[in-house]
């Protein structure tokens, strides 16, 4: 096995890596994605991300070009026995010396990243200017409870699930916790992550600069479902979100037609009204989502389904065979009651 | 490859103490294991105390002084007998003597433990009350724990000591069952001053 | 024998030498040794050895066993996540699969295989005959074994933990994982830490105290000294497990509140604990592969380590600085600012001596002659693999780029890339160089080529993608994900990688079978390597060395390239001895026995063992077991009747009938 064959094919390995990297860099745009920034946080990261990313490729070149240099230098080497040859006190000290430097570049590249790293932290840790939009989450097994405080008005006070609307351009302070067991807020378009712990409130803040809808998802193991258990925000512009948040804080009233008031009276007759709360009636548990406004969301069970009718039904019958371990349990309803529910929900605007 | 002898050992001793001996060594890396263990629990200690704003927690009393430091006294009265065990021991004096050291030093621990019963009470709450109850019960049933198994060892040897057949490794032994000794009396020395002092001076 | 025979040779032999000992006196002793050393045959005998080589072999192929179920963990993990919305694993079994898979690959393969490799060779190396306490080490293995045994049967009847290997709080608590589960977990993890200190012990006191004549500290080899500060980071670090374990049994069993933060316990608390063992660790695990690597390296370039002072200080800068990063496991938890940065100064920090190491190795190949055996290509694998991880490494000590990869794939990559590439790849590395000196017998290097390409090539496709799902989002511990979020492709890329790697355990597999049945005769040195394991024959006497060695450098077979080997003599035959030294500079001080083979480290961890078990559904097997454990221990430390020992001057003296 010569050196020439070994570094070819590694070369070529390589190569296939850097083919599949560059390919799947071809989707770095896109939900989710720490390399899509939407906001400031999420951009300095970014931006540190391509320098350590670069300076590590740099590093790493330089050190693997040493050792297949060293190997090939020497395989040609005549002396078969290193300790037999005379020269060599003077050549160890001159070894002495390229590892030294070797250590004192590192040091300085390593000094560097510790700069970068620290000034980068710094940065991102100070809210910018204008007084931010106050929100509090409480993470559940397995969805996002979201309160929109307002403390000068508690009647004003926002409730909702899964789903966060924020102004763009405006820095958003969130303070969290959870009601089990750890969860974590992730939506890597916008920011990185923070921890919801029991018994601790944490804090976190970010800035939308585009509008857009930016999934996120909760990034520490918690159970069941922690793989089903993501969230929206959705960055509107100022105009929109004050619409959005007017329309959250009316309560629900009565349906007009008489399939959506059928509809009411299974929800506030039958199980749902046990866990599930719904603004302006009986139904008040905070075990489960509160429904106030299930209509306006985009998805339902925390992000795993689009809200449409016939996911809703399906959640509705049977939430184990989506998610399984939920604690929603299923439920039996017929199916007039079925529709008249779904009309009931439909208008939960 | 041939063999050329350089040195002979033959008339070496067969038997060492303190440092020479690799038992010594095995018993001062097991003290360093423990010692490390009662860090863990001292600094989850204070780690715990930073949950709470009264320490102890409201209705709980401060844990008595009273048995808890006859029980330290005893503790530390109790490194004489050994300590002059592990002398004889050294050299090599008559294995009953020895012995009747070493169970002296077995009384003490006795009473040292039937005294830790009375200091789980002194503390004036439950394993399961709230996290104070918790670890410092813990603390004290970890040090519980060395206190049963250091007294129940140094009785296995103090009755091999009289009962025989008593080889000169047993010697190094007894002066080994002394150093562990010193660790109980020494880590209950510090573990009395968190668990009894500490919540005084918060 | 206690002097050299005065007698005439029988026989004149070409090789006789004025002072060197002839065939014929080497032939006596060896014969002497053969039949004291002989602990029989049959299973019971088996049972009862306390022999540091049949024990170091027992903890390879178990773990090997273990490296393969947890393998096999992981083949199901890639299947099932190969397609999204896939359903070959719901949450449950997929929970428990991804917590055995890193409980089985940190605590039953990774440690205990790197120990045992110690177990075997650090004795040979320094030239003694057993472990300091040979009884201490059998149970050592025992508590191993039985602790993967009750995880595995518990994961067979459905109660396998599903918490994750690192088991947070409050999800493993009392309260949200009802059941055995967890209680397993806890107490697999009592009966390996018990394991892995009873290693660390004998590790420390046989180097300390039984090196041979000559072989002060700066003599000893690095694999050596790898051993022993592993070692201390073993005997530091796992204390922090043992009593975070027990507080988390003891919050499920009788309801204390450590972890509870209704009643003033904390969550964090367990956070802080566990990794206060668990980033030592993985250090742990590492540390005793660049001690591999420089034995490898070594004896593949034909020139000593360069740098053997740097190599000993960047050994121990890594140890200290492995015990001041742990919060950097909890930058997205509520934790000052200026805490956070001191952790990232750590975190970084921690390549320099990782770095010297590797520029040291390079000085080494620069100036040797090297052989590409499979050994030393493994090696090369290490260098190759080993600072991508160490570099993402760097990268996520800085504390935003960790807070977006934290908890995603990105992390699954970077500590693939150090315990495969840092670790896994030397032990392969280290297999085919001591595979010869255990059995007597070379792997064939055509399946090993195999075998290396194999596992190269598949750890990259397995593990470079994740880099990229992890920045595009992809968090750990899922069982599946939606098909719209575009993780599909790089999923299926991991997981056909996956199978390559299956292939090459198999082809390494293959390769062991074939190779001990009809593998090239291996012959004393096969590599012409310069440490003492390679004085003696393949496999050693069960007593190691006919003679112990006397060593004047740190190559004591490259120094005594005339042929000759300079040993001590006055060892007794007739019983287990052994010579103390001192601890610096390995002077003769007294002469020790070993203790002989015996059935009461098996029953003490049967006893042990049975008491750990019932504290998974009692606290009153504590005392029971506790009662049991106390007579086997009696027996245990009850002085046998032995002949000729030095009596003391006044005392009684039992005669054996």
């Amino acid at each position: 096995m010569t050196t020439a064959a070994f570094r070819d094919a590694v070369a070529r390995s390589r190569a296939l890596v850097i083919i599949a990297t560059t390919g799947a860099m071809a989707a770095c745009t896109g939900f989710q994605s720490a390399l899509d920034p939407k906001g400031p946080k999420a951009e300095a990261v970014s931006h540190l991300n391509w320098f350590l990313v670069i300076t590590a490729a740099v590093v790493y070149v330089a050190v693997i070009g040493a050792l297949f240099f060293a190997l090939r230098r020497a395989s040609a080497r005549p002396v078969a026995f290193a300790r037999d040859d005379v020269e060599e006190p003077d050549r160890e000290r001159a070894r002495v010396r390229w590892v030294a430097g070797a250590a004192a570049v590192s040091a300085l590249i390593l000094l560097l990243f510790l700069f970068v790293d620290v000034s980068t932290a710094r940065s991102l840790s100070q809210v910018g200017g204008v007084r931010p939009l106050r929100i509090d989450v409480v993470g559940h097994q397995w969805w996002w409870e979201v309160t929109y405080p307002d403390i000068g008005n508690p009647q004003n006070t926002v409730s909702t699930a899964n789903e966060i609307h924020v102004p763009i351009g405006r820095p958003v302070l969130i303070k969290m916790t959870s009601d089990d067991v750890i969860h974590s807020f992730w939506a890597p378009n916008l920011d990185g992550k923070k921890d919801l712990i029991p018994g601790h409130e944490t804090i976190t803040w970010f800035r939308a600069d585009t509008a857009g809808v930016y999934r996120g998802q909760c990034a520490e193991f918690c159970g069941h479902q922690h793989a089903k258990m993501a969230f929206f925000i959705v960055a509107e512009p100022r105009v929109n979100f004050e619409h959005w948040l007017t329309a959250q804080k009316s309560p629900a009233t009565t349906p007009a037609d008489s399939l959506g008031q059928a509809g009411e009276k299974v929800f506030m007759t039958g199980t749902c009204a046990m866990c599930h709360s719904i603004e302006g009636t009986s139904a008040g548990s905070k075990y489960g989502p509160d429904l106030t406004h299930l209509a306006s969301r985009r998805t339902i069970a925390a992000g795993t389904l689009p809200n449409n009718t016939g996911n809703l039904a399906g959640w509705i019958l049977d939430p184990q065979s989506i998610k399984p371990g939920a604690k929603m349990p299923p439920n039996q309803i017929d199916p007039q009651s079925l529709r008249a529910l779904l009309a009931y929900l439909g208008t939960l605007r | 490859m041939r063999r050329r002898p350089v040195t002979d050992v033959g008339a070496l001793p067969e038997n060492a103490f303190s440092h020479h001996a690799p038992i010594w060594w095995g018993n001062l890396l097991m003290i360093i294991i423990e010692g490390a263990a009662f860090a863990i629990l001292i600094a989850s200690y204070f780690y715990i105390r930073r949950n709470f704003d009264n320490w102890p927690p409201p209705r709980t009393l401060l844990p008595d002084l009273g048995v808890s430091s006859i029980n330290l006294l005893l503790l530390v009265i109790s490194v004489a007998p050994f300590w002059y065990a592990a002398r004889l021991a050294h050299l090599y004096e008559k294995a009953s003597v020895v012995g009747l050291w070493l169970m002296v030093g077995v009384l003490f621990g006795l009473a040292a433990i039937v005294l830790r019963g009375f200091e789980f009470h002194a503390l004036h709450t439950r394993y399961d009350s709230n996290a104070y109850g918790s670890i410092t019960w813990t603390i004290l049933g970890v040090h519980l724990a060395h206190l049963l198994a250091g007294t129940i060892e140094t009785f296995l040897i103090g009755l091999v000591m009289f009962v025989g057949p008593v080889e000169k490794k047993h010697y190094t032994d007894a002066t080994v069952m002394a150093v562990y000794w010193y660790f109980i009396v020494i880590s209950w020395v510090a573990l009395y001053m968190i668990v009894f002092l500490v919540p005084r001076f918060t | 024998m206690t002097a050299r025979s005065q007698a005439l040779p029988a026989f004149n032999d070409p090789d006789d030498r004025p002072g060197i000992l002839t065939v014929r006196e080497e032939d006596e002793i060896r014969a002497k040794l053969s039949a004291s050393w002989y602990e029989g045959s049959g299973f019971v005998a088996w049972l009862k050895s306390t022999n540091h080589k049949s024990i170091a072999k027992r903890y390879i192929v178990t773990a090997v066993i273990f490296f393969i179920l947890g393998g096999l963990e992981a083949g199901m993990m890639r299947a099932q996540l190969s397609r999204p919305e896939n359903r070959f694993i719901g949450p449950d079994l997929y929970n428990q699969i991804f917590t055995m898979h890193g409980s089985t690959m940190m605590f039953l393969f990774a440690v205990p295989v790197m120990e045992a490799i110690g177990l075997y060779f650090v004795p040979l190396m320094i030239g003694t005959r057993n472990v300091a306490f040979p009884r201490l080490n059998a149970l050592g293995y025992w508590m191993y074994l039985f602790g993967g045994l009750l995880l595995y049967a518990a994961f067979f009847l459905n109660t396998g933990p599903d918490a994750g290997w690192f088991s947070y709080v409050p999800l493993a608590g009392p309260q949200y994982s009802p059941g055995k589960r967890v209680d397993v977990w806890a107490q697999m993890i009592t009966f390996t830490e018990i394991a892995a200190l009873i290693g660390a012990v004998e590790i420390v006191t046989t180097i300390f105290k039984q090196r041979a004549p000559g072989m002060s500290l700066n003599r000893i080899p690095l694999f050596v000294w790898a051993q022993l500060i592993t070692a201390f980071m073993i005997i530091f670090a796992l204390p922090a497990i043992v009593v975070s374990s027990s507080m988390l049994a003891m919050d499920r069993l009788i309801d204390t509140h450590f972890f509870n933060p209704a009643e003033g316990g904390d969550a964090l608390l367990w956070q802080h604990l566990f990794w206060f063992f668990g980033h030592p660790e993985v250090y742990i695990i590492f540390i005793p592969a660049l001690g591999m690597i420089s034995s490898i390296v070594e004896a593949f370039t034909r020139r000593p380590i360069f740098g053997y002072p740097a190599m000993v200080l960047s050994l121990i800068s890594t140890a200290f600085l492995g015990f001041g990063l742990w919060v950097h496991h909890m930058f997205a938890t509520p934790l000052p600012q200026l805490g956070q940065s001191f952790f990232t100064a750590a975190s970084t920090a921690i390549a320099l001596p990782s770095g010297v190491q590797i520029f040291c190795w390079i000085a080494t190949i620069w100036s040797g002659r090297p052989r590409y055996t499979t050994s030393f290509m493994f090696v090369i694998g290490f260098f190759l693999l080993f600072i991508i991880g160490g570099l993402t490494g760097v990268m996520i000590a800085s504390v935003p780029y960790d807070l977006q990869v934290h908890d995603t794939y990105f992390i699954v990559s970077h500590f693939h890339y150090v315990l495969i590439g840092g670790a896994v790849f030397p032990l392969f590395g280290a297999f085919y160089f001591w595979f010869p000196k255990i059995t007597g017998r070379m792997l064939s290097e055509r399946l090993g080529k195999w075998n290396f390409w194999l596992f190269f090539i598949g750890m990259n496709v397995t593990f470079f993608p994740m880099h990229i799902l992890g920045l595009l989002g992809m968090p750990r511990r899922v069982y599946t994900y939606l098909p719209e979020m575009g993780w599909g492709n790089l999923n299926a890329l991991v997981s056909l990688g996956a199978v390559i790697i299956v292939a090459s355990v198999c082809v390494f597999l293959a390769n062991v079978l074939v190779s001990l049945r009809s593998g090239v005769p291996a012959g004393d040195n096969p590599w012409d390597a310069s440490t003492l394991e390679w004085a003696t024959s393949s496999p050693p006497p069960s007593y190691n060395h006919l003679f112990i060695p006397v060593v004047e450098g740190r190559d004591p077979l490259w120094d005594a390239r005339d042929g000759e080997l300079a040993v001590v003599t006055g060892l007794r035959t007739d019983r287990h001895e052994g010579l103390v030294t001192s601890l610096m500079d390995a002077e003769p001080e007294h002469r020790y026995e070993f203790k002989r083979e015996t059935i009461l480290p098996l029953m003490l961890a049967v006893f042990g063992g049975g008491t750990i078990i019932i504290a998974i559904f009692s606290p009153w097997g504590v005392t029971i077991g506790a009662v049991l454990s106390l007579i086997i221990l009696t027996c245990w430390f009850w002085p046998t009747i032995s002949p000729d020992h030095d009596t003391p001057r006044r005392g009684r003296i039992r005669r054996s009938p």
